[in-house]
């Protein structure tokens, strides 16, 4: 195998490409003082919520995400490695792979590069072939919580996506393109690819991937989007930070290993478990950090976790404020009264009406741990959900007419009892929510290649 | 008593998956990450009873006595982004969990 005592490397520029502009200072110098053999980026996460799966709309902007694609082709072109994207385009869905690969062809244009040989894998998994599985009488086991997969959660999904493992990206890197770029997979799955594709062991190499896949917040001082370097070698993995400010140490990296995970324990990823409460880390130098100790387990089954999102219905919000303390020591008396009002309006029709109680507890709601003194001003957000836009502007509005005279405060003068910054509601579009957090268990990796390969030569056009 | 955020720096909430949210607090020494242990007052029940949580909406709470730190992992109300949301990412937890008090004496 080639490169095995110096190890294998990765620039990493983003964590999570598109979201925000990536910093080009610390990837060019990155780029220069470590010759990195690839550049490997996330681009996608469930943390931006139903949204953006549901609608079919990226959560990121196309200016940021051509930005990133761009200085990160150039880069790779530059020095002839290849370019890996992980879950494009924010969700990685098949359009958003679609998407990617039209900025690539106009980088490659606008830039006069190439030509490249690219690799684009896609899923091909339909909302009429989960409806067949569950037909077949096939169980698709919910996750935290969830339930087993019901028809009717197929049919109020929008969207899904299938979550790849390592096998389609070291199928895909056999063929040795220039760029590749996937839907939905596990954020660590195109680094461990890459580094089982050069022969390291899974032990390492998802573990590698773990603490790469969100670039510089890996590192102390936590900052975004500047490039890190990973290393992996056959005995340990090292993570360098490039920002002059940045340093990786034992903690942070064993802080990260676990980052967006329930348990210091370890994830699971399509194919196994990996195990890291045995990593141990040393320092190395005062930018890198080395580890070792983890551990993948192969499953007995093979696991595509599967992410669906689907709409609730239209939403309104009104932000209303409140500088009483009568009011606002009535508050949940005031909101009580004015939801029984608003029903007697609205009798037959069904909507969802929530209060956010901003200078009280709007963000933690009832796990709010402070006690309620000296608050001299509330903030109140209504939300409303209805089935129709009208409806749900017209319910928030409403119910800014009822707080604005109720009659459950004693004072008699007031002449409007809330403070409105808009004689209108805001519509904010769709609602949406997560309906599918599930996995299929598949009997081996073959049985699950539900991930379609294509390749493209790209030249300037 | 101390609050956890004059004892450490590095405290953070974030998803874990759609329908959980993950603390980690790490300390920087053995030294005060004892003192924190000893003190019996970082511990599943209290947690859960500073957030008015049921016990068992403490899904996990791990301590790693390598790197001196601690995962707590709480079970959302809902899962993440859908109505009445107002934390998408489930980051809100750091700022009262850095108010948390810890019963040991006040460093001079």
């Amino acid at each position: 195998m080639p490169q095995r005592k110096e190890g294998l490397s990765c620039l990493v520029a983003t964590g999570h490409l598109g979201y925000s502009p990536l910093h080009p200072e610390t990837f060019w110098r990155g780029l220069e003082q470590f010759s990195p053999k690839a550049i490997i980026a996330d681009s996608g996460s469930c943390d931006i919520g139903p949204e953006p799966l549901a609608s079919g709309k990226a959560s990121s902007s196309a200016e940021w995400q051509k930005h990133d694609i761009e200085i990160l082709l150039l880069g790779a072109r530059q020095k002839h490695i290849p370019l890996i994207i992980g879950s494009a385009s924010d969700t990685g869905t098949n359009e958003g792979v679609d998407q990617y690969a039209q900025i690539v062809r106009d980088v490659v244009t606008e830039q006069r590069l190439g030509p490249l040989k690219l690799g684009l894998i896609k899923h091909d998994m339909t909302r009429d072939y989960l409806r067949g599985l569950l037909r077949q009488g096939g169980t698709i086991r919910g996750l935290d919580g969830f339930p087993p997969l019901q028809r009717r959660d197929i049919e109020r999904t929008s969207q899904f996506v299938p979550v790849m493992g390592v096998e389609p990206i070291m199928q895909c890197l056999a063929e040795e393109p220039d760029v590749i770029i996937t839907s939905r997979t596990s954020d660590c799955c195109p680094f461990a690819a890459f580094a089982m594709h050069h022969g390291y062991n899974a032990d390492l190499a998802y573990f590698w991937g773990k603490v790469l896949e969100c670039g510089s917040f890996v590192a102390y001082p936590k900052m975004v989007n500047h490039s890190v370097l990973g290393t992996i070698y056959e005995d340990r993995i090292a993570v360098t930070a490039i920002h002059e400010n940045q340093r990786v140490t034992p903690v942070s990296l064993r802080k990260h290993a676990a980052y967006e995970r329930s348990s210091f324990k370890g994830e699971a990823v399509a194919g196994g478990f990996i195990h890291i409460d045995g990593m141990e880390a040393e320092e190395v130098d005062e930018k890198t950090a080395a580890a070792w100790g983890s551990r993948f387990e192969p499953s007995s089954t093979y696991n595509v976790k599967l992410e669906g999102a689907g709409y609730v219905g239209h939403k309104a919000e009104y932000f209303v404020g409140i500088r009483s303390q009568s009011f606002i020591q009535k508050l949940d008396e005031v909101i009580s009264y004015t939801r029984k009002e608003l029903r007697s309006h609205y009798q037959d029709v069904p909507y969802e009406l929530y209060f956010s109680r901003y200078g009280i507890d709007g963000v933690l709601g009832a796990r709010e741990p402070r006690k309620r003194e000296g608050i001299h001003e509330v903030g109140l957000l209504i939300e409303v959900i209805a089935a129709e836009k009208e409806l749900a502007m017209g319910i928030a509005k409403l119910v800014g007419r009822l707080l604005l005279f109720t009659p459950v405060l004693s004072e008699r003068g007031s002449a409007g009892r809330i403070q409105l910054r808009n004689e209108e509601a805001s519509y904010y579009g769709m609602a949406y929510e997560w309906t599918i957090n599930h996995v299929i268990e598949f009997a081996s990796p073959q049985e699950a290649n539900h991930f379609p390969i294509t390749y493209q030569t790209v030249r300037p056009a | 008593m101390v609050t956890l955020g004059s004892l450490t720096n590095d405290i953070q909430s974030k998803n874990a998956g759609v329908n959980m949210i993950c603390c980690d607090i790490f300390f920087a020494d053995e030294a005060t990450f004892k003192k924190v242990r000893n003190s019996g007052s970082l511990t599943s029940e209290k947690v859960a009873d500073y957030f008015h949580l049921a016990p068992e909406q403490i899904v996990v709470f791990e301590v790693d006595e390598r790197f001196f730190g601690y995962k707590i992992t709480i079970q959302r109300a809902q899962s993440a982004g859908g109505p009445s949301e107002r934390d998408l990412y489930g980051t809100g937890l750091y700022g009262p969990l850095s108010e948390y008090e810890i019963d040991i004496a006040p460093q001079k």
